[in-house]
């Protein structure tokens, strides 16, 4: 897929068609990209719209780029990685300041997705951050150990064991909120 | 031993991808790969296409008021850019990156896109140390070992290698660098390899993920 007709349509100037394909065609991927960083999807979906914004801020150059698909995902890992940045730099202040930690995250809207997805994303939200990462990484991004090792700053058999044994924890997590395994 | 210890020992093996070994692991192991299949599958959040689109026509209408201060920007930015050429002096050539990684479409254009089988992944490497060693693994197991047979070529700290691609999958290039001889690979696909050449203080370079379509 060469995303030629985005192109075009970046070109052609008819961005409502180029944004509409690029949305559809990736942003389950960009979501990913974002959850994978973010600690819950609520913050991460509105990563995954800051993304989309600003890949039409850059629309010329996603125009150019030798892959529209790596350049998008390069912006929303950024764009993840800035908004985690921010949310640390605000936990820290608010904690100096004595407020909530709960007061960073929104709750996502109700009855937007399937049940047990919904079910699964709230488990999986509720996962230790690094070891949700690291499943993430290696199921989501086909990620070696070696890299997620690096990336949490983990030993590699500390965090393959982790990220394994945690599905027995997402297991029983869905068990509780009524989905059959 | 306890259930969690089995399942403990179950989950190492699935996270390792060794096979089942027997009907009775087979059949304790179906729940995670379930859970695991649900996991692959999870895409952005429903209404989330329309939530983007709304965040787009903002966008939109924020930028059209905007344009002639960009032009403005971009005029002031191209003086300041040929003044900068006037002044500076072009820098040297960077010197060649250690694994260089291009993708050439079967008519020999560069890929633009997603790969493809029938593509060619055109495989440089550059690495001034005694043992260097450019591997490619699919899916996790080892696909090509150079120096080495064809498509293998160059010298020691040179090798190179014109791969086409035969079979869809998660491609991985790796280069392997040190004074010492490098570990061999190993049964255990890139995971182990790569362990083991960490173990063994092993420069590694390790490209992107390319995924290859049919």
């Amino acid at each position: 897929m060469d995303d030629d007709d985005i192109r075009e349509g970046l070109r052609a100037g008819d961005l409502d068609r180029a944004f509409r394909l690029l949305a559809e065609r990736y942003r389950g991927l960009v979501f990913r990209v974002c959850y994978t960083v973010l600690p819950n999807r609520a913050i991460a979906e509105e990563a995954m719209q800051e993304t989309f914004a600003k890949a039409f801020r850059k629309r010329r150059r996603l125009a150019s780029a030798d892959s529209v698909k790596a350049y998008l995902l390069r912006i929303a890992r950024n764009t993840a990685l800035d908004v985690q940045r921010k949310a640390r730099r605000r936990r820290d202040l608010d904690r100096h300041h004595g407020a909530p930690e709960a007061g960073v995250v929104t709750a996502p809207a109700p009855g937007l997705e399937a049940a047990e997805v919904t079910a699964l994303l709230d488990c999986l939200d509720a996962l230790e951050p690094a070891t949700r990462t690291a499943l993430l990484l290696h199921h989501w991004e086909e990620r070696s150990w070696h890299e997620i090792a690096e990336a949490v700053k983990l030993p590699i058999d500390t965090i393959r064991m982790r990220a394994s044994r945690v599905l027995r924890d997402l297991l029983a997590c869905l068990a509780g909120k009524g989905v059959a395994p | 031993m306890s259930t969690d210890d089995r399942d403990d020992q179950l989950l190492d093996r699935l996270a390792a991808g060794v096979a089942p070994a027997d009907d009775a692991e087979a059949a304790a192991r179906a729940p995670y790969e379930r859970l695991v299949e649900r996991l692959r599958a999870v895409d952005a959040p429903a209404g989330s296409a329309e939530r983007i689109a709304a965040r787009l026509r903002r966008e939109q209408a924020r930028a059209a008021p905007r344009r002639w201060w960009w032009l403005g920007g971009g005029l002031a930015l191209a003086a300041a850019s040929v003044a900068a050429l006037v002044v500076l002096r072009p820098r040297p050539t960077p010197p060649p990156r250690g694994l260089e990684v291009a993708i050439v479409a079967p008519a020999g254009e560069p890929r633009r896109g997603d790969a493809a089988v029938g593509d060619t992944l055109r495989l440089r490497v550059s690495d001034p140390r005694a043992h260097v060693e450019l591997r490619v693994y699919r899916d996790g197991a080892l696909q090509l070992r150079c120096p080495g047979a064809p498509p293998c070529a160059g010298d020691p700290q040179h090798p190179r290698a014109d791969l086409t691609v035969a079979d869809a999958g998660v491609y991985r290039v790796v280069v392997l660098a040190a004074a010492a001889p490098l570990p061999p690979p190993g049964a255990g696909g890139l995971d182990a390899d790569l362990l083991a050449a960490r173990t063994a203080s092993v420069s590694i370079t390790l490209h992107e993920p390319l995924v290859i379509q049919h």
